[in-house]
């Protein structure tokens, strides 16, 4: 435990050194313009995708970005030979992912109960929060781990958000039939957006879509991550 | 003195390759000495240290670390074990101190690194960013962190590559000093003189096979010419003769040259180590 903290707290200095946590910052203070130049409803209405864009997008390009600038500078090697698992060093970024995603989620939904008094349910909001952080990361170690380099993996993160965002336009459009929507849940970014929706208005978002969402948000990291991401993880750290 | 590591018929191939990298190798690390691990470019110096130092793991062979099978050996391993790369592996973003409370926080103990940077000359730039260090600082730096744990094995990969002789004396001299105190260390390098001032033990390496292996001193000898050189003026003019080294000191026309002449040098036939490094892998010297 002393050794994640450690590790934890080395994760949060670099990324404020390499300036993710403050960009990540910055990019939620535009959505809080945004937000602050809304009326409530618009404001509602954008907050889930807003917060959706932040705990899921760019969990991706944060991680995907740490990753090759710790592969450039080949700081891995080092982490390597020390007496940690990698599992450890993996659990701390993901760790790191999420407290990024916390701070924007703060500031977003902050500025909507000051801006309108607005009262969001924290607690189930922070669940979310968390729920779509582990299943994007792990999106993002796998693309990280599998691109050639950064360039390679922004390309591959692109498309991949495009084919996320896309059920949730298709879905507005009532272009996906019905029978196809049980799919739709496993895009992260659908899911999520449908537990922040039903945050914001409960009413109209059914029991069982919540609990696919969650389920699919569950299901994508617990598959990914142990078949996928921990050997290459190691795998690509020790090819330095 | 226990040996720190016996290999024993070591086998190893890349995933991806045709051909075994490591082709059946045997030697062993005394505990307590500087061992050298030498060779061309290629020949498997790095996958050697690589596989001693638990990055590769699908070797075929055995290797017994203080008489415990390697492979038995979780995490805890680097506990005790100190690696120094020959790249620079730090977080650039981050000043010195920053990377080795860092790297420290990841062990059980630690050695007094503040008196460390200090040694090396890097103590007044320990708040810079590493990614304003000179080439040499991160060098220094790299050596700090690999003794960070106060390991009783360490592992050095060129550690005085880029050094100035002011600071790769400094360097030398700490690796030196580390020995004294029983601990082993296994360098691999291309700088024969590092090898001469430092290693007690050395084996030469081409194409995955041990090609030599020795004490520093018994190659010279082997590989040297038994004889000894003089250089003299004879009527003002430049002159040299040769004479066998065995029973020199009843060699007539050496004691006679010696008599005679006004001598300038007197060499023995004793060879270098970069000599013997051509001869036995075959290769220039990089």
């Amino acid at each position: 435990m002393k050794k994640l903290l450690h590790l934890v707290q080395g994760e949060i200095l670099r990324l404020w050194r390499y300036k993710i946590l403050f960009f990540g910052a910055l990019v939620s203070f535009i959505w809080v313009i945004i937000i602050g130049f809304s009326d409530l409803a618009t404001a509602k209405m954008l907050a889930p995708s807003l917060v959706m864009m932040d705990a899921g997008m760019m969990s991706i390009i944060l991680l995907g970005s740490g990753f090759f600038l710790e592969k450039q500078e080949g700081s891995m090697a080092a982490i390597l030979v020390s007496p940690v698992k990698m599992s450890l060093v993996l659990i701390a970024k993901i760790i790191s992912a999420l407290v990024v995603a916390y701070i924007s989620f703060f500031i977003v939904m902050g500025s909507i109960a000051i801006f309108y008094g607005f009262v969001f349910q924290p607690l189930l909001m922070f669940f979310y929060v968390t729920l779509m952080v582990l299943a994007h990361s792990a999106i993002g170690f796998l693309l990280s781990l599998h691109a050639k380099d950064f360039l390679q993996m922004l390309m591959r993160s692109m498309g991949l958000i495009l084919l996320f965002v896309s059920p949730i336009l298709l879905m507005a459009l009532d272009i996906i039939p019905s029978s196809l929507e049980f799919f739709v849940y496993f895009s992260p970014s659908y899911a999520g957006q449908v537990l922040f929706n039903s945050t914001f208005d409960g009413a109209s978002i059914e029991s069982w879509a919540r609990l696919l969402s969650i389920f699919a948000l569950i299901a994508i990291p617990a598959i990914i991550y142990p078949l996928f991401v921990v050997k290459q993880f190691e795998k690509v750290a020790m090819e330095g | 003195m226990a040996n720190a590591f016996e290999i024993k018929n070591l086998v190893f191939r890349y995933p991806k390759n045709n051909e075994d990298t490591i082709k059946n190798i045997s030697f062993t690390v005394e505990e307590g000495t500087i061992f050298g691990f030498l060779g061309p470019s290629g020949a498997g110096k790095s996958t050697t240290q690589r596989i001693l130092s638990k990055l590769l793991e699908s070797y075929s062979g055995e290797i017994l670390y203080f008489g415990k099978d390697l492979k038995n050996y979780g995490k805890e391993f680097y506990e005790e074990v100190g690696v120094g790369f020959e790249m620079p592996v730090h977080f650039n973003k981050l000043t010195a101190m920053e990377n080795l409370n860092y790297f420290a926080g990841l062990y059980k103990n630690n050695l007094d690194y503040e008196a460390l940077l200090s040694e090396v000359g890097l103590y007044e730039a320990r708040n810079q960013l590493v990614g304003e260090y000179s080439k040499g600082m991160k060098v220094r730096l790299n050596f700090v962190r690999a003794l960070l744990n106060n390991p009783k094995m360490l592992f050095l990969d060129e550690p005085t590559a880029g050094l100035d002789p002011k600071n790769a004396k400094i360097v030398k001299d700490l690796i030196l000093k580390f020995k004294k105190e029983g601990k082993t260390i296994f360098i691999t390098t291309h700088l024969m003189g590092d090898v001469e001032q430092l290693c007690d033990n050395v084996i030469f390496i081409r194409g995955g096979k041990v090609t030599e292996s020795s004490t520093v001193r018994d190659l010279k000898l082997r590989y040297g010419k038994k004889e000894v050189k003089i250089e003299y003026y004879d009527n003002h003019q430049l002159s040299s003769a040769i004479y066998a080294l065995e029973h020199i000191g009843e060699n007539k026309e050496f004691i006679q040259a010696l008599q005679d002449y006004s001598i300038e040098t007197i060499h023995s036939g004793e060879t270098t180590l970069e000599d013997i490094f051509i001869q036995v892998t075959g290769d220039v010297k990089e």
